[in-house]
Parts: structure tokens; C-alpha cells; sequence
């Protein structure tokens, strides 16, 4: 289904939705604030079984809780084991160390209408050596 | 004293059985990170310590793995090659089995996004990886398009085969009420 300009005009939605994708092609500011992620209003009806929330998600900005949810915090601790042989008897040793730790890995950046918009948290990231947009 | 051989020949049989494939229901709770009927319980796995260790296994490293008792459970790659942990074995994940009825190709799998589980109905008990669909499925309504990897747990009579499966969970449970 088309819209027509005058329509576009008229409805509030359409008219924010053509100016952000009209932003986005001039290359203008990035309104999401760096987001890869979004949610809608699932994330409060089904707030104890949504992926995001049993990941772990943080408000970086009170703005940014439109629906007035929790946020949900977990500490997840990331340890390295190392084997190392030994020159002289030739057996092998494992020790392991702590790398880091977390406690989410969603980052609330920026919030519009109905959608909040997520980013991974940076230390989240850093432990696990993670790529942002995954 | 027959009694006695007969409790242990019982017992035996308790102990090891042949894995069974996943039942439907086992599979579309898997996917779901949640039981979605009542015959099937889901149960996540502890994942607050995860472990990494190079040259684990067979020049794999592993990635992720949690102590689940004594098994560690996980995911290990080697260059291209990617494998499920499971005790002291490895699984391919190209090698999966792709589950009957399901969509074949899981996307890849990014073990800090999966939700770790077992799930345990009369199919049996299996581990059960649950994760997103690539990148988009961490956003919106793309999140009910889940992947799952499934292995039969406990002492099992023949090889241990990983299962592969992927879906849209609002047509999978849809599919499963018509199916009662």
C-alpha cells in the first residue's frame, strides 16, 4: 500500500518515520544514539520470559524506561583456564583465573514512541570479547 | 536371589537407554527457553560462572563453557569449525541432525545469547541451547524466530547425536494447540 504525500503529512507516524529515513540517507545525527537493538511494548507484557530482560538490561537514562519496567541485573563471572607444562617433569598444570565479570548486556541509548533502543553494555563487550552489533 | 538379579537387571535398564529424537514438545519448549506444555519440563542451567580454556579438546578452543555437575557443557571452535561441548566430547555443529518438521539452518550461534537448558519429557532428557536468529532476532518481533541445539544427556545405549532445529514460536505454538 502507497501513501500518498498529502497522507504522509497527515499522520503523525508516517511523517516522523519518512524524516527519520530522509536523516538517516543525509547521513545526520544518529538519533538511536548508537543502538543495533529495539523493543515495543512486548517487553513489559512479557517482561519474565523476554530475551532481553533475562540477558540482563540497564537505563542508562531514566527518559528512556517508557514502560516502567525493572531493570534486571544478574553478575556473570568469566574465568580462563590455562594449561601449562611443565619443562622439567613434563606434566601438565591448569590454573584458572577470573577475566571479568557483568551483570547485563543491554544498555537502554535512546527511546521514541512506543520503542526503546538497546546497545550492548561496554563491559559486557570487553569480557567477552564481543562484537557490538551481536 | 532371582529377585535380587532381576532389581538389577531392571536397574540396568533405568540407566541406559536408547536416546530417543526430541518429542515436538520437547523441541518447541527448547526453542521457547520455556515449558509450553505441561509434559515437558524446562529447566535452565546455571550460567553465572563461565569458563573458556584454549586447546581444550582436539585443538579446540573452548569458548564458553559452564560446570553443569561434573559435565561441562559449552561451545568450542577450531578456525572455521564450530562444536558443542558435551563432558569430553565435541559435536559438529555442521554435522547436527536437523529435527523433522522444523526450519534446518540454525544461525550461528552465539553462546552469551543463548538461553542453557535441559528439557525432560518421555522423549527423554536432552540439553537444550536456545538462541536468537542472527543479529535481528535480538530486536522487536524478530525474536520469536529462535534456533535451537538439542543432545540426549545421561547414560545412553549408542552414539550421542546433536539435533538442530529453528522456528518462529508463535506459528510453533499455534501449530501445537491445533495439535492437542
Amino acid at each position: 500500500m502507497k501513501a500518498s504525500e498529502f497522507e504522509i503529512l497527515q499522520q503523525p507516524g508516517l511523517k516522523a518515520a519518512v524524516s527519520a529515513a530522509v536523516n538517516a540517507m543525509n547521513g545526520g545525527e544518529d538519533k538511536s544514539n548508537g543502538a543495533y537493538f529495539w523493543d515495543g511494548a512486548d517487553i513489559k507484557t512479557n517482561y519474565a520470559r523476554h530475551f532481553k530482560v533475562r540477558r540482563g538490561i540497564k537505563f542508562t537514562d531514566p527518559s528512556h524506561n517508557i514502560y516502567g519496567i525493572k531493570e534486571s541485573t544478574k553478575v556473570v563471572i568469566i574465568s580462563k583456564t590455562t594449561k601449562t607444562r611443565s619443562r622439567t617433569t613434563g606434566k601438565i598444570s591448569t590454573a584458572t583465573e577470573e577475566v571479568g565479570r557483568y551483570d547485563h548486556q543491554y544498555d537502554s541509548t535512546a527511546a521514541y514512541g512506543g520503542t526503546i533502543f538497546w546497545k550492548l553494555n561496554p563491559e559486557f563487550l570487553k569480557v567477552t570479547r564481543g562484537w557490538e552489533y551481536k | 536371589m532371582k529377585h535380587f538379579f532381576f532389581m538389577i537387571f531392571l536397574s540396568a535398564l533405568v540407566v541406559e537407554v536408547q536416546a530417543k529424537t526430541p518429542s515436538r514438545a520437547a523441541i518447541v519448549s527448547c526453542l521457547s527457553a520455556q515449558s509450553t506444555s505441561k509434559s515437558v519440563k524446562w529447566v535452565p542451567l546455571p550460567t553465572e560462572k563461565i569458563y573458556s580454556e584454549d586447546d581444550y579438546l582436539e585443538g579446540f578452543n573452548a569458548i564458553y563453557y559452564i560446570k553443569s555437575g561434573n559435565k561441562p557443557i559449552g561451545y568450542a571452535e577450531r578456525g572455521h569449525v564450530k562444536a558443542v561441548i558435551y563432558g569430553n566430547q565435541l559435536f559438529p555443529i555442521a554435522q547436527a541432525h536437523a529435527l523433522a518438521g522444523f526450519h534446518t539452518r540454525p544461525t550461528e550461534l552465539d553462546p552469551f545469547s543463548a538461553d542453557w537448558a535441559t528439557v525432560a519429557d518421555q522423549s527423554g532428557t536432552h540439553v537444550c541451547i536456545s538462541f536468537p536468529y542472527g543479529d535481528l532476532g535480538q530486536s522487536g518481533s524478530f525474536q520469536k524466530n529462535r534456533s535451537a541445539y538439542l543432545i540426549a544427556i545421561g547414560k545412553i545405549n549408542g552414539p550421542r547425536i546433536l539435533y538442530s532445529a529453528t522456528g518462529n514460536l508463535d506459528a510453533l505454538q499455534m501449530n501445537q494447540g491445533e495439535q492437542k
